[in-house]
């Protein structure tokens, strides 16, 4: 039985700007999945590479199928299984610095040191980022320091 | 001319996506009628959800989309309605979450709090801290007619004050976001969503340079208590 609830005003507008976020940091990693595949066009097989491999995304693993069609993609993939949960690794390690360096985030840990380098070299470019609240998050590289 | 209409929602087996899914419908609409919350519409609307309602706009999607992509980058219908798909579902989530906690408290109203709460439980924590400095800014700007007013913290006053005096110069977010839930507007309102979107790009610039100074003067702060 679905109880009778009411919302505060405020959470229409912090939905919005939660979901502007996540539509933005979904759209990202996807483009990062298609670049570091030589494409300029990001596909759905993209997102859900990165649902499947983002543990905060797995609550999406349900609309993945019907929508690629061919799920069998991914289960010709079954060799790289180990080298997804590598990346799912280094990707929660870094999950702060998702904006800091990008590109290096796919990297392997041992370039860590890298990773945190390029986030010093990015602080000063803040301002010329597109996305506004992925500035934000560059706060929490400072912190890591 | 971008394509890419809507599609039916496919439901999933369970009674709990029905509950997120009225939950998340009471959220459309609360922002589409942009009054204070009512209980009599949500239980009016409750059982009738609308095609366009199932979704959010995938013209206001697409263009969150590029701009967080190089110019160069392009994107295929199929992903665009991939991803309009995903957002729907975190809101469900996300709301479902919040609604569950609200419930287990006993309390009729589901505040921001909750929402907030919901998202650091589902592993979104790094959206905590930009969505709470963007609520404080929010409150603000709506002064009394906030309903749920939380104090913040100590720190966060520090950093609020800093960034109220830029804020003075950013518009109220709230008008800007109503263009986010046209939901309800007939598809061919997306056109007249134009003019709206040159307001958006204005607003986002302020926006933008709002954050900067904030990075900048939260900096400091954080270096000498390291």
């Amino acid at each position: 039985m679905f109880t009778k609830q009411m919302i505060s005003s405020e959470i229409p507008m912090l939905m919005s700007k939660a979901c502007e976020i996540f539509i933005q940091e979904l759209t990202f990693r996807a483009w990062m999945h298609a670049e570091k595949n030589n494409k300029s066009i990001v596909q759905p097989c993209d997102v859900a590479k990165v649902i499947m491999q983002t543990d905060t995304m797995n609550f999406l693993t349900e609309i993945i199928p019907n929508n690629l069609g061919d799920f069998s993609v991914f289960d010709a993939k079954e060799e790289n299984i180990a080298n997804i949960a590598e990346e799912n690794e280094v990707s929660l390690s870094f999950t702060a610095g998702f904006m800091g360096n990008p590109m290096m985030k796919m990297d392997s840990e041992e370039n860590a040191g890298n990773i945190v380098e390029g986030n010093q070299a990015t602080l000063p470019y803040t301002s010329g980022f597109m996305g506004n609240p992925m500035n934000m998050m560059n706060m929490d590289n400072v912190r890591m320091k | 001319m971008e394509t890419g209409g809507f599609h039916g929602y496919r439901k999933l087996p369970n009674t709990t996506a029905g509950l997120k899914l009225s939950v998340s419908d009471m959220n459309m609409r609360q922002q589409v009628a942009s009054s204070d919350h009512s209980a009599a519409t949500g239980e009016e609307n409750e059982c009738t959800v609308r095609e366009q309602d199932r979704f959010m706009p995938i013209a206001n999607v697409i263009r969150i989309m590029r701009k967080i992509l190089p110019p160069h980058a392009k994107i295929s219908d199929d992903a665009k309605e991939t991803i309009q798909e995903c957002v729907s579902e975190y809101i469900s989530f996300i709301t479902g979450e919040a609604n569950e906690r609200c419930q287990r408290e006993q309390r009729k109203t589901i505040t921001a709090e909750d929402v907030l709460w919901a998202m650091s439980k589902l592993g979104f924590d790094d959206y905590i801290e930009p969505l709470t400095m963007y609520l404080h800014r929010y409150r603000e700007l709506e002064g009394d007619r906030t309903s749920m007013r939380g104090e913040p913290l100590g720190k966060r006053t520090v950093e609020y004050a800093t960034l109220g005096v830029a804020t003075a110069f950013v518009p109220p977010p709230y008008h800007h976001h109503n263009g986010y839930f046209g939901a309800a507007m007939p598809m061919g309102t997306y056109v007249r969503e134009a003019p709206p979107n040159t307001a958006s790009s204005h607003h986002h610039h302020h926006h933008h340079h709002h954050h900067a100074r904030g990075i900048s003067n939260a900096h400091e702060p954080n270096a000498r208590s390291i």
